[in-house]
C-alpha cells in the first residue's frame, strides 16, 4: 500500500487540511458528486446531454466545457485522473463518431479507480430547455421509477438500473417534506433500449392547507428524455464489486442497554451495583460510641453500623450525561 | 385509478429510502398507442403508488412543515471510497499502551514563581523561560568560542528533525511500507548495515567536508577501508632528483642483469595450477577435419561471410504473410 504525498508533507495551512480530510474515506459517506466531461469529438447534442445530465445532479455536479480528449474504454487512467482531482465519484462523458453518433458514457469510480462503465448511443433526445418554464427542481430529491423485465433478469442491466440509481438519487435525507415532491424520473426498458423520460410532478397548488391525505398526482413531461441504445460496457470484478458494496460495522448503530427516556425527555440509566460493605461505612462520630483508650480492659464498646436505610435506588436520575 | 393501483401491485418493489420502485412488467405499446403516451399512463400509475407510499409515513411537523422520516435505502449500491482503517497507533501509543500509560490533562494555567502569580502553560504571557534571556551562562568553558545561542537553536533544529524522522517512520510503519533505517546509510531490503558498508560510509563522511578530507585527522586504531578504490598518484614534476636516479638505475641494472628474472614462487604456483585443471578431451582426426582445412596456421577464422546474427538479420527477410496490423 503506498502511502499518500499528503501524509508525508503535511498540509501548510489549516484550511489545506480540512480540504484534504474532507477527500478521505469516511465511515458516513458524502453523496456522490459527478463531472460532465465534454470530449474534443463531441457535438452540439452531446454537449447538450451532458449539460442536461449534469444539470440534474446540481448542486453535486460540475460540467467541464473543455475539449478533452478522452477515450473511456480505451483509456481508463485519463478518467481516474479526472475523478482524483475533482473528488468525483461519477463521470459522464460524451462523443460523436460516425460509428457510435451520440455516444453517452456513465462511468463510476471507488477509491478513484473506475468501477463499471456504460455506454449508450442516445437517440429521440429532448433538452430541458425543449420545456421552457417546466426545468426540473434544483437539489430536489425525485422519484424513481424503473419498469420492465430486464431490470431484473439481465445481468447488465442490472448493473446499468444500480449506475442510475447511484447517479439520479439525488441527495441522500433522513426527512423528507411530501408535499415537496415535485420531480419524477423513470426509466422503460422495452426492445434492447432504455428510456429516460423526466416528469414534474403536480400536487395541489401551493400554500393550501397542509393534508395529510395522498394527493392526486398529475405528470407533465418535462426534459431531458432521451432513448438509451447500450453499447460497450466495463463492469467491475464480483471481488471488487463485492469490496465496494461493503458496508461498515460501526454505522449499524447498537442499542445502548439500560438507558431509557421518560416521558418529560429525560435520559434515564438502569445502574446495577454491587452488595454494600457496612463494616467500612463511615458513620457519624458520637462520643458514646468512641472506643476506649486501652482495649485491654474490655470496657469500651466497638462501633457499630447504623441504620442505613435505602442505599440503593433502581433507577437514578442521571439527567443529560448519558445519551 | 383505484383499479389499476390494485393491478399494479404485483411484484412491484419499493425502496422508499431511495424513493424508488421497479416494476418488473415489460411495457409493451399495443397497436395506434404511441410509445410515450403509454410511459406517461404507466409511470402515473407507479408514481401515485410511490406517493402513496411516502405519504403512509410516519408524518411529523416540524415548523409549519410535515416532513416524514425516511427508512434507510435497500438498494446495495457501491461506496465512493473504501471503508476507512482505524488509526494505525505510533511507535510511542503502542509502548504506552503496552504499559499502561495514559495520558494525564495538564492545568493550563501554572505557577510562575518569579512573578508569584498563574498564568497560561504556554502561548501569549506564559513564564518567561530562558529562551527570553539576552545573557547566557557558558556552561562549558573549553568551548568557549561556541556561541550559546547558536548551541540552543541548533539544539532545537536537531530536536524537529529527530520529530520529523519520528512521524515518517510511524506513517511508514502504518503502511506498512518500508521504515527508513535509522543511522547513516539506509539499506535496500531494510537490513542492518553490514560492518564493511558502515566502515566504506565512515570513509565518504570523512570526505565530505570543504577540504575533501585533507585535514581530516585519522584515528589510532583506524584501519585502511577495504574495496574502496586507489586513486593513482603521480611523481611531482620538480621531484627529488636523488630518488629519481635511484629509480632509472634500477630499471637499467634488471635489464642488464644475467640473472634469470624469475619468480620462483609466482612460477611454481603457475605449474601447479595448469596441473590441477581438467584436461580438454582431445578431438578425434575427423572431427579436425570438418572444421576448416587450413587449421590454426593462419590464424582463427574470420567473421567474413557469417552475416549478422539477432533481430536485425530478421529484418532483412521477407515475412511470408505480412503481421496484421492495429
Amino acid at each position: 500500500m503506498s502511502v499518500p504525498q499528503h501524509k508525508i508533507v503535511k498540509p501548510r495551512s489549516q484550511r489545506g487540511r480540512r480540504f484534504l480530510e474532507a477527500r478521505e474515506p469516511k465511515i458516513f459517506e458524502n453523496d456522490k458528486t459527478a463531472l460532465g466531461l465534454r470530449t474534443s469529438s463531441a457535438n452540439e447534442t452531446v454537449v447538450k446531454i451532458l449539460k442536461d445530465l449534469t444539470a440534474l445532479k446540481k448542486p453535486d455536479s460540475s460540467f467541464l466545457g473543455r475539449k478533452h480528449d478522452l477515450r473511456p474504454f480505451e483509456n481508463e487512467q485519463q478518467l481516474e485522473s479526472f475523478s482524483t482531482k475533482y473528488d468525483a465519484s461519477l463521470i459522464v462523458t460524451g462523443s460523436h463518431n460516425k460509428k457510435r453518433p451520440c455516444c453517452i458514457t456513465f462511468a463510476r469510480t471507488f477509491d478513484h479507480h473506475i468501477l463499471d462503465m456504460y455506454e449508450f448511443c442516445v437517440e429521440n433526445f429532448k433538452s430541458i430547455s425543449d420545456f421552457p418554464g417546466l426545468s426540473p427542481p434544483l437539489g430536489n430529491k425525485p422519484f424513481l421509477i424503473f419498469r420492465g423485465d430486464s431490470f431484473e433478469h439481465d445481468p447488465v442491466h442490472e448493473k446499468i438500473k444500480t449506475m442510475l440509481i447511484d447517479y439520479f438519487r439525488g441527495p441522500s435525507v433522513d426527512k423528507i417534506r411530501p408535499a415537496g415532491i415535485q420531480h419524477c424520473i423513470t426509466f422503460v426498458a422495452t426492445g434492447g433500449r432504455i428510456l429516460m423520460r423526466t416528469f414534474l410532478i403536480n400536487g395541489p397548488p401551493e400554500g393550501t392547507e397542509p393534508t395529510t391525505k395522498t394527493p392526486i398526482a398529475t405528470l407533465v413531461p418535462t426534459g431531458p428524455s432521451m432513448d438509451f441504445i447500450p453499447k460497450r460496457t466495463k463492469t467491475a470484478s464480483n471481488d471488487l464489486w463485492k469490496v465496494a458494496c461493503r458496508t461498515p460495522k460501526t454505522s449499524t448503530i447498537k442499542k445502548k442497554k439500560n438507558v431509557t427516556q421518560d416521558v418529560f425527555g429525560s435520559t434515564l440509566g438502569r445502574i446495577h451495583m454491587g452488595t454494600q460493605d457496612y463494616t467500612k461505612l463511615v458513620t457519624k462520630k458520637m462520643k458514646g460510641l468512641k472506643e476506649s483508650r486501652s482495649k485491654e480492659d474490655g470496657e469500651g464498646s466497638v462501633a457499630e453500623p447504623m441504620d442505613v436505610g435505602q442505599a440503593n435506588d433502581d433507577y437514578a436520575d442521571i439527567g443529560g450525561d448519558l445519551d | 385509478m383505484v383499479e389499476t393501483t390494485t393491478k399494479a401491485k404485483h411484484g412491484l418493489e419499493f425502496d422508499i429510502g431511495n424513493l424508488l420502485v421497479s416494476d418488473p412488467r415489460p411495457l409493451v405499446a399495443e397497436n395506434n398507442q404511441s410509445m410515450d403516451d403509454l410511459v406517461l399512463k404507466e409511470m402515473t400509475e407507479l408514481t401515485q403508488l410511490l406517493l402513496g407510499q411516502v405519504w403512509a409515513l410516519p408524518l411529523e411537523r416540524t415548523e409549519d412543515v410535515i416532513v416524514a422520516a425516511l427508512p434507510k435505502p435497500t438498494t446495495f449500491l457501491p461506496r465512493e471510497k473504501p471503508i476507512p482503517k482505524p488509526k494505525a497507533l505510533t511507535k510511542w501509543e503502542r509502548y504506552a499502551k503496552e504499559k499502561g500509560i495514559t495520558k494525564q490533562k495538564k492545568s493550563r494555567m501554572v505557577y510562575d514563581p518569579t512573578t508569584k502569580e498563574y498564568k497560561p502553560r504556554w502561548g501569549y504571557q506564559k513564564p518567561s523561560t530562558d529562551d527570553d534571556d539576552w545573557v547566557r551562562e557558558v556552561n562549558n568553558p573549553i568551548d568557549e568560542q561556541e556561541d550559546v545561542f547558536e548551541q540552543k537553536t541548533k539544539a532545537k533544529k536537531e530536536r524537529v528533525a529527530k520529530n520529523e524522522l519520528q512521524r515518517l517512520r510511524n506513517i511508514a510503519r502504518a503502511y506498512k511500507t518500508k521504515v527508513p533505517a535509522r543511522g547513516i546509510l539506509p539499506v535496500a531490503g531494510n537490513k542492518t548495515p553490514s560492518k564493511s558498508q558502515i566502515s566504506q560510509s565512515a570513509a565518504f563522511a570523512k570526505t565530505a567536508d570543504a577540504s575533501v578530507g585533507k585535514f581530516t585527522e585519522t584515528l589510532k586504531s583506524e584501519k585502511p577501508v577495504k574495496n574502496m578504490g586507489k586513486k593513482r598518484k603521480f611523481e611531482s614534476n620538480e621531484g627529488d632528483l636523488q630518488s629519481e636516479k635511484m629509480r632509472t638505475m634500477g630499471v637499467l641494472n634488471s635489464v642488464f642483469s644475467k640473472k634469470p628474472k624469475v619468480d620462483t614462487e609466482r612460477a611454481l604456483g603457475r605449474v601447479k595450477r595448469r596441473s590441477d585443471r581438467p584436461k580438454k578431451p582431445q578431438r578425434s582426426e575427423d572431427q579436425k577435419e570438418r572444421k576448416g582445412g587450413l587449421g590454426n596456421k593462419f590464424g582463427p577464422q574470420g567473421k567474413a561471410g557469417k552475416g549478422r546474427k539477432g533481430p536485425a538479420n530478421n529484418k532483412m527477410k521477407k515475412p511470408a504473410k505480412s503481421p496484421r496490423r492495429f
